[in-house]
């Protein structure tokens, strides 16, 4: 007799477990669907930074577009970054590896970023500065700028 | 309650349970294939998915327009712009430069009045990239009164 409680027990336990999953799922599908319609529709400005919370598990590729929506509509220093570091990131060697109008275009957002006070923006800007890398070399701007970087950060 | 009828009941209860797991699992793969809107199995999705990572490799690496041309078919969405962005700005296939203006100006229903200048600007540069390297439908874009 304890051992059919024991079993019936176990049943309802699977029961709960399987139907919880399947509302897991749904949920989460339905919350991204969602976060990606708010960022399109520009109605809630937070939902970018939502969306990318619920893309951390993902490829930073997938959010690309919503990146680029949220970095020129709405002049968002986080998405201009992301937009520079998703093409960073497509290449081993980065930047170096790109064509020079693809790289012009990552640029452009790493720059849009830095001016809106974006501390890691600035902050890899002022070493591109510094090094003459992918730009041309200003040892004087490059310090400004990694004062300017220190000074988001100690501000945050 | 003789032994014979104690394990018959346990191995009828036992046999429910099985069920039950076995109708949860079919249950969700239902899920997915109402959301996918195909009759596809969660291991086809798989290896959809596995397939389309090759692919996005191969545009990525190679400039593979084989794999654009796929890739294109299978998600043909406005988040495949990265991949129209890295075949045209760093592979100048000329057909990639029309997709990257065809999904900018999407975000807008291609309504140019209300359309950001950034968004715009991005849009219109590669439409006439993409006229430089003769893509008909950019040059034929490119001369609609609306887009000035």
């Amino acid at each position: 007799m304890i051992r059919n409680k024991k079993t019936i027990t176990l049943m309802i336990v699977a029961i709960i477990v399987n139907s919880c999953t399947i509302r897991s799922m749904n949920d989460s599908e339905t919350s991204l669907e969602e976060l990606k319609r708010q960022v399109i529709q520009n109605k809630d400005p937070d939902a970018y930074d939502e969306l990318l919370t619920s893309y951390l598990d993902y490829d930073t590729k997938e959010s690309f577009y919503y990146s680029l929506v949220a970095a020129n509509r709405d002049n968002n220093p986080q998405a201009y970054y992301d937009v520079f570091s998703t093409l960073e990131s497509l290449y081993s060697k980065g930047l170096a590896d790109m064509d020079a109008d693809l790289r012009d275009i990552a640029m452009l957002y790493l720059q849009k970023s830095a001016s809106l006070s974006h501390y890691q923006a600035t902050d890899e800007l002022s070493k591109m500065y510094i090094e003459g890398k992918f730009i041309a070399q200003d040892t004087i701007l490059g310090r400004k700028l990694k004062e300017r970087a220190e000074h988001i950060y100690k501000s945050k | 309650m003789t032994f014979n009828m104690k394990i018959n009941i346990r191995t009828k209860l036992l046999l429910i349970l099985c069920v039950t797991i076995m109708f949860g699992s079919c249950t969700k793969e239902a899920h997915t294939k109402n959301n996918s809107d195909s009759l596809i199995t969660q291991d086809s999705i798989c290896k959809s998915h596995a397939s389309m990572n090759i692919l996005k490799d191969k545009i990525i690496s190679e400039g593979d327009t084989l794999a654009y041309l796929q890739l294109k078919l299978m998600r043909n969405n406005d988040e495949f712009i990265l991949y129209s962005m890295i075949m045209a700005d760093n592979y100048h296939y000329p057909p990639a430069y029309y997709d990257v203006y065809l999904s900018l100006i999407r975000i807008y229903n291609g309504n140019f009045k209300i359309m950001d200048s950034q968004t715009k600007s991005l849009a219109i540069s590669h439409l006439k990239k993409g006229a430089e390297l003769k893509q008909a439908q950019c040059i034929s874009e490119l001369l609609k009164p609306d887009l000035h």
